[in-house]
């Protein structure tokens, strides 16, 4: 039919324009309504003005009645917004209320609520759906916007790339041109000169013709280490919002949620289960619901509580691996760059006595192990001696930052499963 | 014109593999055209398309559209080098010494041959060889009844230069992987007659896959193969395949287990055997009973890799044998963790690693 109204059309238009109409595409064609996909504003033009008349008139001859018109104009820049990400389906609770509100407002009134927004928490929590969701949100508000999302590390290898191959001023011309910029954890351009160094100018660029910038980060700008210090004061010109682990009910709120994304009928029981045995992070509930999915579909299982047990179990066995004393010793020990030997030595210099004092600490913190238990792991006298390491490292903790930052690193990697 | 007996026939047999199923469909006959000294042979039918060519001294334009079966019964008698092919009107004259041979054939514009899909794109070249094992291996599997379609083929994955095919039927699992050179990732499901075509077909050397977004098409030499693909996602198996770091894990002799599960299974009416792992004595019994209660049983040693619980689980011996019966390594591996959950056997030979899960049997 759309060759058709083309075929009519081209006799009625100068030549240098047919090859322009030729680059309409159809998306929906049928009597009662017409949609095509225009390149440009330009072609745009060509069908609502110079021959608006002699289109009507195509579409007239070929349908016997004028169709519903619409013309979408082809979006060219790639965003790399994924559309599965929407504020509908991002679940509110105490603990990402605030992060949530702020997105919103950003999305709503880009540039003029708070810029930057600065979002940082510890990882699954949902800061990359609020990144992708405000994008999202900006596009459909203002369909013309230029929005872009991109992860610190893509961002410095098209700053590698554009180095390489001296394409500088297209690199600048396409980062400083946005009307929003989402950029995803930020830490990780930290100690690369030359991102910080670009970023510092893109993101003065932005700020200055008041366009938005979101950025995520799994600290707050102040904790990022090795980064400048100039960047870290921009990040706190705006608003800065922290996600923490969802509580219980929201938890249980997310399962129902991301088990209606997988057809999954969860009864009460199943999804309280769920939700008291995974609670670190929402990736990690959404990894128990694709393997009891995955089980569902593939070996035609009925979804009960004794699969969703074993299930889990897989889950929850590794935890249990990875939390135990022997592995926080070996993970200390190689932050430290000592042996695991020499960490349960009894030796008394600063460079053994802290780390050894930091895995009694971190033992008794996150894993299960008695007093004796752990008295046995590090072979102390006495259970004084590991109560003394808890109290030393927990005040050191207090007034000494980069020790801090250390032991939260050696923590997350020891919990991130 | 004159052809190579051998060559037509194992042409025409090859092209039979990719005929209808329907005998009044003219689809049911092969396509023989003729042009610039090549011959061409085709079948085609609504999932897969074949077409070999070969070398002939005809110039001029021919097509003969044919019954198989029958060119094939008259071909395995000649045993002569060549034979002469002439068609007139609509008949096929095949000769050789003093033996002749008259063939009816249909109007060749009846065979509605499939247009070229243009938008394919070369995914990689691979060895016919390492190919065809992955879908030899696999295609046991499928369950070609299956109302949900993508369980119906062989899901294949090329991917971080390692090539997989998986295939399930809802009790059981396979997976076989080996390493490919090339950096394009790509994943397909080939429907399950177009799997067995590959399989079927004798190619060798290497072959080259392209893909559009409703066939694959295989060239090897002078076959190509076409197969369409199941729209639809294959589920996600690694999320059911058994971790090493959570199960326990045994290493068994395949010969032994082999013989062990036969012989057990011998009184089994419904094919279920029990299998006891006792991880202290290292041993694996397995016994199957009849409705009369007699049993039979066998006990295998087996070497730890890794086992610190006991198991007694309930298993399809055929299910069990379809796999081992197939690969060739002195030992396997089983992982197993509770006797309610699935058990998995681990075997790699040559360059080719394989999965096999199974579901227990629960009353």
């Amino acid at each position: 039919m759309w060759e058709r109204v083309i075929d009519l059309l081209k006799n009625s238009v100068e030549t240098q324009d047919i090859e322009k109409l030729f680059l309409i595409e159809p998306l929906d064609v049928s009597p009662v309504k017409i949609s095509l996909i225009i390149p440009n504003d330009s072609v745009k033009k060509l069908l609502k003005e110079k021959y608006k008349d002699e289109f009507k008139k195509s579409l007239k001859t070929v349908f016997g009645k004028l169709p519903k018109i619409e013309l979408v104009i082809k979006s060219n820049e790639k965003d790399n917004l994924n559309i599965k990400y929407a504020f509908e389906n991002f679940v509110v609770g105490p603990s990402n209320q605030l992060a949530y509100a702020a997105s919103v407002a950003v999305s709503e009134n880009p540039a003029k609520a708070y810029n930057p927004l600065f979002i940082y928490g510890g990882v699954g929590l949902g800061k990359t759906h609020l990144l992708h969701a405000i994008g999202n949100a900006v596009k459909r508000n203002k369909p013309n916007s230029k929005v872009l999302y991109i992860s610190s590390e893509e961002f410095t290898n098209e700053l590698i790339n554009s180095i390489q191959h001296k394409q500088m001023a297209q690199f600048r011309n396409k980062y400083r041109n946005l009307d929003c910029l989402l950029i995803d954890d930020i830490q990780f351009i930290s100690k690369k000169e030359r991102t910080e160094e670009e970023f510092f100018h893109t993101f003065n660029s932005l700020y200055e013709s008041q366009k938005q910038i979101v950025i995520t980060s799994d600290k707050p700008p102040s904790e990022i280490q090795d980064i400048e210090n100039r960047l870290k004061s921009r990040f706190s010109w705006g608003l800065i919002v922290d996600i923490q682990p969802p509580e219980l009910e929201t938890r249980i709120a997310i399962i129902q949620k991301k088990a209606e994304l997988f057809n999954l009928k969860l009864s009460p029981e199943i999804v309280e289960f769920i939700a008291q045995n995974i609670s670190s992070n929402v990736r990690e509930i959404e990894g128990a619901l694709i393997k009891i999915s995955a089980f569902k579909s593939i070996m035609r299982r009925s979804v009960t509580l004794s699969l969703v047990k074993t299930t889990l179990q897989d889950i929850v066995m590794r935890k249990e691996k990875m939390l135990t004393a022997e592995n926080i010793q070996k993970t200390v020990a190689r932050h430290f760059e000592i042996s695991i030997e020499e960490l349960k030595s009894s030796k008394r210099n600063k460079e053994i006595l802290i780390p050894r004092e930091i895995a009694m600490y971190l033992t008794r913190k996150i894993t299960k192990n008695s007093l004796p238990e752990i008295k046995a792991k590090f072979g102390v006298k006495s259970h004084a001696t590991i109560i003394n390491a808890c109290k030393k490292i927990e005040k050191e903790i207090e007034k000494n930052p980069e020790l801090r930052e250390k032991i939260k690193e050696i923590e997350k990697e020891i919990t991130n499963v | 014109m004159l052809i190579k007996t051998k060559e037509l026939r194992e042409a025409i047999i090859n092209a039979s593999f990719s005929i209808s199923k329907d005998k009044e469909s003219s689809l049911y006959n092969v396509l023989i055209e003729t042009r610039n000294n090549k011959m061409e042979i085709k079948s085609q039918n609504n999932i897969t398309k074949l077409t070999q060519t070969l070398n002939t001294d005809q110039e001029e334009n021919l097509k003969i559209l044919t019954d198989p079966q029958k060119i094939t019964n008259i071909l395995k008698e000649i045993k002569d080098e060549t034979i002469e092919i002439k068609k007139e009107d609509n008949i096929l004259k095949i000769s050789s010494g003093n033996f002749k041979t008259k063939l009816k054939t249909l109007n060749p514009e009846l065979f509605s041959e499939t247009k070229k899909d243009t938008n394919k794109n070369k995914i990689c070249n691979i060895e016919a060889e390492k190919l065809k094992k992955l879908i030899k291996e696999t295609i046991f599997c499928p369950d070609k009844n299956d109302i949900a379609r993508e369980y119906t083929g062989i899901y294949l994955e090329i991917k971080n230069k390692v090539t997989k095919a998986t295939a399930t039927d809802h009790y059981r699992l396979i997976n076989v992987s080996t390493e490919n050179k090339t950096e394009i990732e790509t994943e397909f499901i080939i429907e399950n007659s177009g799997a067995n075509l590959i399989n079927k077909i004798p190619i060798e050397g290497i072959t080259e896959i392209y893909s559009s977004e409703k066939e694959i098409y295989i060239k090897c030499g002078n076959i190509s193969i076409y197969s369409k693909i199941i729209k639809g996602n294959f589920p996600d198996y690694n999320q059911i395949l058994l971790d090493k770091e959570t199960s326990n894990i045994i290493e068994l002799d395949r010969e032994e287990l082999k013989e062990a599960v036969k012989r057990s299974s011998v009184l089994s009416e419904n094919r279920e055997i029990s299998i006891n792992i006792n991880a202290n004595e290292k041993e694996l019994l397995i016994s199957s009973q009849n409705q009369e209660g007699e049993i039979a049983e066998d006990k295998i040693n087996f070497s730890t890799i890794k086992a610190n619980d006991n198991l007694i689980i309930k298993l399809d011996s055929k299910f069990v044998l379809d796999f081992i019966n197939q690969i060739t390594p002195k030992t396997v591996t089983l992982l197993y963790r509770t006797s309610e959950e699935p058990i998995m056997f681990e075997a790699s030979e040559d360059n080719f690693l394989y999965k096999y899960i199974m579901t227990p049997i629960i009353e």
